[in-house]
């Protein structure tokens, strides 16, 4: 079964206070998401709701969300993840969705963020 | 390893029926092409996938094209499509639980030799049956279910964090990408160790079903490992069906099945000789961890023999089985029937007649299995049996059984 891979990179720019993570998977979608700070994993869940920490140490790290997606919807064959990222100054919402060839297809979501 | 029972009946009826048709008791049939010829299968093959049904199927064949006897195939045919096809089907919006009937169907195939009395010709006796779950349905949300789905997602997506380290640090063999792997595997799961040993034997699993060829670049090979884990991911499916129905406490079974027989072992020689369709549910209370304690149980079918004669029976029972504590498991069991018997025969005024005979009868039997140690358990029945036709010594249905297993005990303790 072909697996469909994203790989995007993005850029984040700080505020202050702290960052918070959240992702998300489509609904009816079975999904794992992970991710890192540099090479230090920050955990796995079905969802991710998370505070990474004062962002003043954070500038010219790199935040890695590896989400491995199964899409369950047999009408839509399309499978997605939200990632959000805020602090006390900005916000951004990223938004991936990607369509698989197959029936209960898997999607391989890579998101690169380097926090600047 | 091998285990192997022996039994000592110390009292015991003589099961030499009139009717053909021997089948007793409440319980629902693992496998109704056996069921329907009233043998019991040496073994049993459960194909997962088209070219091992193939396999089986012609196994079924001796050299001369004849039955092999006491083969066994159940098969489920939706299980049998290619894994890439197989999803979960769609639930609606807020739905908790999908239908999964169809998936519960399958098929099973039985044959078993049959030797005539005085005679040195053995012929066989085909079974062909089938069995589904009406009311079986998944329940989407549960964490079991969500588990079973992404505990090699998590795997993957660890997979595919190294695979962005091997291409940001030009990582160029499988030893190296493994140990990475394996670090992050230790290192997110540091205060899980179930998580880390299952994750790491998966992963040597896959890694050795998936090694790294020459010339192959890491980005590559890593690629191979994950769609290698995808796979598998699909696979988990069925076990969460399994899962799903093994766990449930109502369990509602319909089943037919039909039987044919060969008396000289060839093809174009065979007449129908069974047919029939019975339906079982049970309901289970639960103990500690799942393990059920005490179940309720209600049958109900139709068996029809076509022989020189024809039998109908028409059966409807409940039993309740339980452990009054964990070594003496016992059921009690109550079968109401009423069989037709058509034959030929001769009236008073010498014209040939076909006879009917009605009649009702019922079996009563106590079922109790005590275990004496791991190995050997001492189990008895007691009660009353059918009426004839269906028994010609009397109804006393006594029955005390030594089982004895070999071969079981671990090495280890």
């Amino acid at each position: 079964m072909p697996i469909e891979r994203v790989n995007k990179t993005e850029q984040y720019e700080l505020g202050t206070g702290s960052l918070q993570l959240r992702a998300w998977v489509g609904y009816n979608q079975f999904g794992t998401i992970s991710a890192w700070l540099n090479q230090q994993p920050l955990g796995t869940a079905n969802s991710l709701d998370k505070t990474i920490g004062p962002v003043k140490q954070l500038s010219g790290k790199r935040l890695v969300v590896i989400s491995t997606v199964q899409d369950i919807m047999a009408s839509t064959n399309t499978t997605s993840i939200t990632i959000e990222l805020s602090d006390g100054t900005n916000s951004k919402t990223y938004t991936y969705t990607q369509a698989v060839s197959v029936n209960g297809g898997a999607v391989i979501y890579s998101i690169i963020i380097n926090l600047i | 390893m091998k285990n192997f029972f022996f039994c000592i009946l110390c009292t015991c009826i003589v099961r030499n029926s009139h009717a053909q048709i021997n089948i007793t008791g409440t319980s629902s049939q693992a496998l109704p092409a056996f069921f329907i010829i009233d043998k019991e299968p040496k073994s049993v093959a459960t194909p997962s996938n088209p070219r091992k049904l193939a396999a089986s199927i012609l196994n079924a064949f001796d050299q001369e094209g004849g039955f092999n006897p006491d083969v066994g195939i159940e098969f489920a045919p939706y299980w049998l499509r290619d894994s890439s096809r197989i999803s979960l089907p769609t639930p609606n919006p807020g739905q908790q639980y999908i239908p999964a009937a169809f998936q519960s169907l399958a098929f099973s195939i039985a044959s078993a030799e049959e030797k005539k009395i005085n005679s040195d010709i053995s012929g066989r006796v085909i079974g062909l049956g089938f069995r589904i779950h009406p009311a079986l349905r998944i329940n989407v949300s549960t964490a079991q279910n969500v588990r079973n789905m992404t505990r090699n997602g998590t795997l993957i997506n660890i997979i595919q964090f190294v695979s962005l380290q091997a291409a940001f640090n030009n990582m160029l063999n499988q030893n190296a990408i493994v140990t990475q792997i394996r670090d992050q595997i230790n290192i997110q799961y540091a205060t899980d160790l179930d998580a880390r040993v299952l994750y790491n034997t998966y992963l040597d699993r896959m890694v050795q079903k998936t090694p790294m060829t020459a010339n192959e670049n890491a980005t590559a090979y890593i690629q191979r490992l994950q769609d290698a884990m995808v796979m598998n991911v699909n696979i988990s499916q069925e076990k969460l069906y399994d899962n799903n129905s093994n766990r449930r406490k109502f369990n509602w079974e319909v089943a037919g099945a039909t039987g044919m027989r060969f008396p000289t072992n060839e093809i174009g020689f065979s007449y129908l000789s069974r047919v029939g369709i019975w339906t079982s549910v049970s309901y289970s209370i639960g103990g500690n961890n799942n393990r059920r304690v005490c179940s309720f149980n209600g049958m109900a079918r139709i068996l029809s023999s076509f022989t020189d004669s024809i039998t109908t029976n028409y059966d409807a029972g409940i039993s309740f089985t339980g452990k009054w504590w964990p070594s003496l498991p016992f059921s009690l069991e109550f079968v109401g029937r009423r069989y037709v018997y058509e034959y030929d025969d001769i009236n008073q005024a010498g014209d040939t007649i076909n006879r009917i005979d009605r009649k009702n009868t019922y079996r009563l039997a106590l079922t109790a299995d005590f275990a004496i140690d791991e190995d050997l358990s001492l189990n008895f029945t007691f009660g009353r049996d059918y009426d004839k036709p269906f028994q010609t010594s009397g109804n006393l249905l006594g029955i005390i059984g030594l089982n004895y297993t070999f071969g079981t005990r671990n090495k280890l303790r």
